[in-house]
């Protein structure tokens, strides 16, 4: 809190406190090149939530975003000397985040290929998809996702990555268009139809609660 | 897709509650920072911990190879292979040119024939030249005829081993038995699968045995002969059995 003495005339004034200057994105990122990590702990404070919630929303899976979250501030924090400022942090971030959740799909492909499946039959012959018990906890007691929750969870889980993304960043997280497709490295034009056309695939799939 | 449908997708996706981050997220990130960075600071130790292992195993591969693979063998038998027209001497029978007919006085002593040491036989040296006779056992053509060393084996009868199994031991060619008659001094014909001998070479070792033409050869070295049967080359011919006048009768050296 910092006090300003002005004098008008022959009185002087006490102006109100000035307000901290709340540093920007580029400011934070300037201050963690220089050796500040509180500069980097404030990003991380400003960015966890927005972040572990696109990652839990595109995954489906709690524990693999707070991890996902974890490592995209790592990565982060090794890659801010390559951050050019022509472009906003956000979308530095989220990119770094999309990325690590596109790995984390393939490899969710490459262990279903291998996965147990087909050990399980039903008496009528038909293969019973393996599901083991659900062991995840979220970060607190009070968050219970609603059936509904869960119904839109897993219709976004079942849609394709190249629309699930976009759709998540525009609709969950309220990224603009023109800053989904800096972070997806799309057209404009493209950005818009495949959002379109995930949101086309998930009007199908909830169908009963629109 | 209808723009209000449209917008009711988003609208509800929009309104998912919104999970946060757990309060330990800051301080798991700066220990996961502080993992990565670590091992920089040990590069020393981590080359040590891969570099030694690995020079290990190289010494050790080269340690084999050195034991295995650079000694000389001393076994190793080069076979020669001759194929040029200067002449091959055969260890056990010598060629008989057809067009050289050897000395008739020319008398080899029984005891050359035996296998017993054998002195030079002096010959005519215009025809042939002097040889060393081989002091193999007894039977042995060389023994019996000095062939000059100029004179060519026929086509197809090296009894030199030019060829060798896959362990590189020489493998004598087979020679067949009316080549092998005929280095004997016994021209053969077949007739009804038997070789019969239309002549015999004056003063050759098979006119020395009792050889005569019109003999029907049943064995050599007691082994039943055919116009196909064939022998190894090198073998020295010891005894011969002919049918003669419906009799068989064997002749040896």
């Amino acid at each position: 809190m910092a006090l300003g003495k002005v004098e008008i005339g022959n009185a002087e004034e006490t102006l109100a406190p000035m307000l901290d200057h709340k540093l920007s994105d580029h400011e934070l990122v300037a201050a963690t090149r220089s050796g500040d990590e509180d500069a980097f702990t404030e990003i991380m404070s400003r960015y966890k939530n927005p972040i572990t919630n696109f990652l839990y929303r595109f995954l489906n899976d709690y524990e693999e975003a707070v991890d996902l979250a974890q490592e995209t501030f790592v990565r982060l924090y090794f890659a801010l000397d390559r951050y050019h400022t022509e472009y906003a942090f956000s979308t530095y971030i989220y990119r770094i985040a999309t990325n690590l959740a596109i790995s984390e799909i393939r490899k969710r492909k490459r262990r279903n290929l291998l996965s147990l499946t087909g050990l399980f039959q039903s008496n009528e012959g038909e293969d019973i998809e393996f599901q083991p018990a659900d062991t995840r906890t979220l970060q607190d007691a009070g968050f219970e996702d609603d059936e509904l929750s869960k119904t839109i969870s897993k219709a976004i889980e079942t849609l394709p990555p190249k629309y699930r993304l976009p759709v998540v960043l525009r609709d969950v997280e309220g990224r603009s268009y023109e800053e989904v497709a800096a972070i997806l490295e799309l057209g404009l034009g493209t950005t818009k139809s495949r959002i379109s056309r995930g949101r086309g695939l998930l009007k199908e799939k909830l169908k009963e609660h629109i | 897709m209808d723009p209000q449908e449209n917008d009711q997708v988003a609208q509800i996706l929009g309104g998912l509650k919104r999970v946060n981050a757990p309060d330990n997220f800051e301080s798991r990130v700066h220990a996961r920072i502080a993992r990565v960075e670590k091992p920089k600071n040990d590069w020393a130790f981590g080359f040590l911990k891969i570099g030694a292992p690995v020079a290990a195993l190289g010494a050790l591969a080269f340690f084999f190879y050195i034991a295995n693979y650079s000694s000389v063998k001393t076994t190793d038998v080069v076979v020669q292979t001759n194929t040029s027209p200067q002449p091959v001497r055969s260890p056990i029978i010598d060629p008989v040119p057809n067009n050289v007919v050897p000395p008739s006085n020319d008398k080899i002593p029984q005891d050359e024939i035996a296998g017993a040491n054998r002195p030079t036989v002096n010959t005519n040296t215009s025809l042939r030249p002097k040889k060393e006779i081989s002091n193999r056992g007894g039977g042995s053509l060389d023994q019996a005829i000095n062939a000059a060393p100029q004179d060519k084996l026929p086509p197809g009868f090296n009894t030199s081993p030019t060829q060798t199994d896959p362990r590189n031991r020489p493998v004598r060619p087979s020679v067949p038995a009316v080549e092998f008659l005929r280095y004997a001094g016994i021209q053969s014909e077949a007739r009804a699968n038997q070789l019969v001998v239309s002549s015999v070479v004056a003063s050759s070792p098979a006119e020395r045995w009792g050889v005569q033409a019109g003999d029907t050869i049943e064995a050599l070295n007691e082994i039943k002969v055919t116009p196909s049967s064939s022998f190894p080359s090198g073998v020295a011919l010891k005894t011969v059995r002919v049918r003669r006048n419906g009799k068989s009768v064997n002749l040896k050296f």
